[in-house]
């Protein structure tokens, strides 16, 4: 039986040795294979991105970044809503008797906290000048004026709207509205962004599309906004001014 | 044809001996390629792991160059994200926004052309007009018109007649 000794006393420090050494290390293997399979994941998903942010027409991008940066302007440019309001005052016959800032009046907006694809927009991202604004001509105009107000850009929101009428046709509007303007910027972390997060929704191209429809020709030269007809691709182009 | 019988005529203490040697023998041999075994999964498990070891560098080595790709477009992914930002916020406005170019129109469609207006105001979605009508038939018109549609709110008031036959009234109106 001695001659038993030091083959189990040897298949027992195999058995040890397996326990402790071998299986330990399979399955820091089995890590490591994992490890390597998501690097080469994030590696693919990192060109993808570059490669899909390398394929996107530059000039086509900074015209929608101006366009969605006139609709709401970063500062409280005043010469914008100037620029904006004459058009559809003077088109409509009126003229302005009176046009004043409250910018010492700014509210915050109620914009609540939402994780839009990564992007937070955070709680009061939107400030609210308040203008009040009082233009004089044909009372017959008025939809119009109103309707093309309403389709400038800057965007702003007719808070109240009162109509004082002369027995000649002519009349008084008072406008009371707001800009909005907005000087946050989102936070992102870029390495986080996914592809999705790198293409523009089609609600976001529709928004798009109907602010391009804005009146904005006035001071888009002001602004040097570069007329580039855009349009995604894999649809009508909706962007096209010539339909 | 020979026939073989084995017929084992040691005595039984030798065959137990025997039979011991045999057992160490087997057990030795199992021992064996155990350690073979043992050896042999050894080194392939240390070589996995130094073929593993050396992919996860190589890896990490290709994920930040395509990472400093990435970063190379940083103006563009800035440009795009704070476009996605103001378009969001865009959205926000717009969708909060009350219209008063189609509520001017439906009032002005519902009056007519005959209509006199004195004043007028709209705030939230409340409409106060003020006015003339030539006639009393128009007034019945557009009572007739009024109560064809139901209105959220709707208030016909203040009416008058003057002498020369024109209709004074007041009208509350909402149309969403």
């Amino acid at each position: 039986m001695k001659k038993l000794l030091v083959p189990v006393a040897g298949g027992l420090i195999l058995v040890i040795v397996s326990i402790f050494l071998i299986l330990p290390r399979i399955k820091k293997i089995r890590k490591q294979f994992g490890q390597n399979n998501k690097l080469i994941e994030e590696r693919r998903d990192f060109m993808d991105k570059a490669q899909l942010i390398a394929s996107l027409n530059e000039e086509e991008l900074t015209y929608k970044a101006q366009l969605a940066t006139l609709a709401m302007p970063k500062e409280k440019e005043i010469s914008l809503i100037l620029y904006a309001l004459g058009d559809p005052v003077r088109n409509n016959g009126f003229y302005t008797d009176q046009l004043e800032f409250n910018l010492g009046e700014i509210t915050s907006g109620e914009t609540k906290e939402e994780d839009l694809n990564k992007i937070k927009v955070k709680k009061q991202a939107v400030d609210q000048v308040p203008v009040t604004m009082r233009v004089l001509g044909p009372g017959k105009n008025l939809a119009s004026l109103v309707e093309e107000m309403e389709k400038v850009l800057p965007l702003i929101a007719i808070n109240q709207l009162g109509v004082a009428y002369s027995p000649s046709g002519r009349s008084t509007v008072s406008f009371d509205f707001h800009l909005s303007v907005s000087s946050r910027q989102p936070s992102y972390d870029p390495e986080k962004l996914t592809l999705k997060d790198l293409v523009l929704s089609s609600q976001e191209e529709d928004l798009l599309a109907q602010l391009d429809n804005f009146k904005k020709a006035s001071f888009s030269s002001a602004l040097n906004l570069p007329e580039v007809p855009i349009g995604p691709t894999g649809r009508e182009n909706p962007f096209s001014l010539t339909q | 044809m020979k026939e073989s019988i084995s017929i084992n005529l040691l005595p039984s203490k030798s065959r137990l001996q025997l039979r011991q040697l045999e057992i160490v023998r087997k057990v030795n041999q199992i021992a064996g390629i155990a350690l073979v075994f043992f050896l042999l999964t050894g080194v392939v498990v240390l070589a996995l792991d130094f073929f593993s070891q050396n992919q996860i560098k190589k890896n990490a080595k290709e994920l930040e160059a395509a990472k400093q790709q990435f970063i190379q477009f940083a103006d563009r992914i800035d440009e795009l994200q704070e476009l996605r930002f103001r378009t969001k916020l865009v959205a926000q406005i717009l969708d909060k926004r009350f219209l008063f170019a189609p509520d001017i129109k439906k009032l002005e469609e519902l009056l007519g052309p005959e209509a006199n207006l004195s004043s007028l105001t709209l705030k939230g979605g409340l409409i106060t007009a003020k006015g003339e009508l030539p006639k009393l038939a128009f007034l019945k018109i557009l009572e007739e018109k009024l109560n064809r549609e139901n209105y959220p709110v709707v208030a016909l008031k203040g009416l008058g007649v003057k002498e020369s036959g024109r209709v004074s009234f007041s009208l509350e109106i909402s149309f969403q």
